[in-house]
């Protein structure tokens, strides 16, 4: 807890955002646990988590629900951060360089790096249609209305589109945990300006730009450093 | 499931009312029952066949339009049935018991067997949706192993590159100024 970032770094992830985050990423995980118990025979044990194969069945729509509600608020907020950038062509393009820890080659980019926009953009596809997929699946307040076309459509989507979702959840956690200090940023907020620096250039500039720094060689952001230049 | 005698039924103790046989059955039978929201269909009455007794509706049927019996005995009455109606003037009789599904444990006669829709929507030739191989198909096993795989990719790439390690700043703030004075010192980034 009394890491120098938590009480000098750059605020990267407010508190709301934080909270936002991890009531989704909760949700996601529950989802994704009983859904795969759901899908194949083979993860049936998960069925266990939640007190049996039918409370499986009855919560994880309501979970969906749940998550999808707090999923509207994080893509709206996160929106204009992730848009793509012409950087962002080129540090796709070093995709190799990125992968084998060769930074110092990678351009500079803004709050979010390709890969994280590219995380955004896959789950803002496939949450809606997990969604909708799966209101159509809801059993007993909605599937019963539908016609047997659109049951064994709208399983199959699910299916398909939840693949994707997890597969992008996999590289999301395995990156959260490759990249050092991103996991401290999403729980506590802050990051060292180091960091800032070294992987989200731009971003960082653009902060301390906004905190009324033009100078290059400009101050701290940190309220409690004695200025020694005047 | 499949019973001893050839009766296939839905175990209701471990039915978690999920609906995917519903997705599945090419002709529309089961449905989720509103008071335990577990899956039915048409038992053939196998507790009764159990004891030796003939499904009730072919016991209360008074004018023996339904026959039970072994499948093959239900095929040759059929095709009996199936040349009076033809001798009837009925060119197109024939038994209903589709080929695409391997066959159905109930069979029909059918005055118009080319026409099968006229009789409350059999299906002209029912198959297992496409859909739902590949839903139920190769699928589950192909997803699963590639969810699998993807974890271990994630871990070996941290095995064989290790991570991006944190650069820090001085925990002395006056230090790490310093430090950032000196950093930024002759960069045109701005």
């Amino acid at each position: 807890m009394s890491h120098s970032n938590v009480k000098h770094g750059i605020l990267r992830y407010g508190w709301w955002t934080r909270v936002n985050h991890w009531l989704i990423a909760i949700s996601f995980v529950l989802l994704v646990l009983s859904g795969l118990a759901l899908f194949y025979p083979f993860f049936f044990g998960l069925t266990g988590l939640f007190g049996g194969p039918e409370p499986t069945r009855i919560v994880h729509p309501y979970i969906g629900v749940f998550m999808s509600l707090f999923f509207v608020i994080q893509a709206v907020r996160f929106f204009g951060d992730n848009l793509i950038r012409r950087h962002d062509v080129q540090w796709m393009k070093q995709i190799r360089d990125v992968l084998g820890n060769r930074d110092e080659r990678l351009p500079p980019v803004g709050k979010n790096n390709a890969g994280q926009k590219l995380v955004y953009w896959i789950f803002l596809a496939t949450v809606p249609v997990l969604l909708v997929t799966g209101i159509v699946l809801w059993r007993p307040w909605v599937a019963d209305e539908m016609p047997v076309w659109a049951l064994r459509w709208a399983v199959t989507i699910h299916a398909y589109t939840a693949f994707i979702a997890i597969i992008t959840l996999v590289i999301h956690v395995y990156s959260a945990i490759w990249v050092k200090g991103s996991v401290r940023a999403m729980t506590q907020g802050r990051v060292s300006h180091a960091w800032a620096r070294h992987h989200h250039g731009l971003w960082y500039d653009e902060v301390r730009r906004k905190e009324g720094y033009d100078d290059p060689g400009g101050l701290s952001l940190d309220r409690d450093v004695p200025s020694k230049r005047t | 499931m499949q019973y001893a005698n050839g009766i296939v039924d839905f175990n209701s103790e471990h039915c978690i009312g999920c609906g995917y046989c519903i997705a599945g059955c090419p002709f529309d039978i089961p449905r989720i029952s509103e008071r335990d929201n577990k899956a039915y269909k048409c038992t053939l009455c196998s507790d009764r066949v159990y004891h030796g007794l003939e499904p009730a509706c072919v016991k209360s049927c008074p004018t023996s339009a339904i026959m039970f019996g072994t499948k093959e005995d239900m095929l040759d009455y059929g095709a009996h049935r199936v040349a009076d109606l033809k001798d009837r003037g009925y060119e197109n009789a024939g038994i209903y018991d589709p080929p695409g599904v391997g066959g159905t444990h109930v069979v029909y006669v059918l005055q118009h067997s080319d026409k099968p829709e006229i009789y409350s929507d059999l299906p002209r030739d029912p198959h297992i949706s496409p859909t739902v191989e590949l839903w139920k198909g190769v699928t589950k096993p192909i997803m699963s192993v590639a969810l699998g795989m993807s974890v271990l990719a994630g871990f070996f790439h941290y095995v064989m590159k290790g991570p991006k390690e944190e650069p820090e700043d001085d925990p002395d703030p006056v230090k790490a100024h310093d430090a950032r004075d000196i950093d930024k010192r002759g960069e045109d980034r701005l």
